[in-house]
């Protein structure tokens, strides 16, 4: 995995859910926490595709779970970030902070 | 037998059979909730985002891999339309611009030649090499499915939508085109194995 690689705005987010919910992160709950998180109502192919892209470029990691019978016998796939994966989110919001840093767009009083 | 089966073969088709095993359980566990027409979309949107994505990564051997199934699709085809010409089953050149007076017979044969053309073509595209995880008939899959929506879609545009094109586009493409195709590929990555050519993951 390149140092630099960037990463988009859903790719973090993908990221941050799944460090949020540790050893329980799989398609469902990384579905279910960006929803409650963000408001943002993600569909399965595009949480699928940007998984595959996340784990290629070795930023998460994957594995498989116990088959449970709710989900007709087939087994999870729990992801977690990698250590590659937690420096790029870190760089990504270090930058989004230093583009923040001396704006005021957020003051509530405009006195 | 555990449930399911359906979507976890579709989505096979465009992921590593791990990969749509644990996909297909996530969809059939917020299914329970959602309901049967959010599970149809669902794994709709996700066979067509690994798709694209798998195109995205291998556009060459995609677009490769869609040329040699038209190639063997015309060929098995013709051919098998020759040889019925000639044992005599049906001519060569039937008229089908009216397609809705044809007789039954001859809608029969046909249809049978587009299904066996295609089942064919399946299993020879099946017996490659996957492409990022996905099977090789899908980009024949997706070119039938998409010539059914263009012809569909022209159809009513022109205004004067005939019963039997609506059919052949809604109905004829799935079942005579589609559906054999996937099904060639299906016995091609269970016989490829046994017949040692190339079908791998």
């Amino acid at each position: 995995m390149s140092r630099n690689a960037n990463l988009g705005e859903f790719e973090q987010i993908v990221l941050l859910a799944i460090l949020r919910l540790g050893d329980e992160a799989y398609g469902v709950t990384i579905r279910d926490e960006i929803r409650q998180r963000t408001g943002r109502s993600t569909t399965p192919g595009a949480l699928y595709t940007t998984l595959d892209r996340l784990e290629q470029k070795g930023l998460v990691s994957s594995r498989l779970g116990d088959p449970t019978p709710e989900r007709g016998g087939r087994a999870k796939r729990y992801y977690s970030v990698s250590a590659a994966g937690a420096d790029a989110v870190e760089r990504a919001q270090r930058s989004f902070q230093s583009m923040l840093e001396g704006l005021h767009i957020f003051r509530r009083n405009h006195a | 037998m555990r449930n399911g089966l359906i979507p976890e073969a579709l989505l096979s088709l465009t992921s590593p059979p791990d990969r749509a095993e644990s996909m297909a359980g996530d969809l059939l566990e917020e299914a329970r909730s959602r309901g049967g027409f959010w599970l149809a979309a669902a794994l709709a949107g996700v066979v067509l985002a690994m798709f694209f994505q798998a195109f995205g990564a291998a556009r060459v051997r995609t677009l490769r891999l869609l040329a040699l199934g038209l190639v063997v699709w015309f060929a098995v085809y013709v051919a098998a339309r020759v040889g019925g010409a000639l044992i005599g089953v049906e001519p060569l050149l039937i008229d089908a611009r009216d397609i809705g007076a044809l007789p039954l017979g001859t809608l029969l044969y046909l249809g049978g030649l587009l299904m066996l053309a295609n089942v064919v073509t399946g299993f020879v595209l099946g017996c490659r090499g996957a492409v990022n995880g996905m099977s090789p008939v899908m980009p024949l899959a997706v070119f039938w499915a998409a010539t059914a929506l263009v012809g569909f879609c022209s159809d009513v545009a022109s205004g004067t939508p005939t019963w039997y094109c609506t059919l052949i586009y809604l109905g004829g493409l799935p079942l005579l085109y589609i559906a054999p195709l996937l099904l060639g590929g299906i016995l091609a990555s269970h016989a490829a194995p046994a017949l040692r050519v190339g079908f791998s993951r």
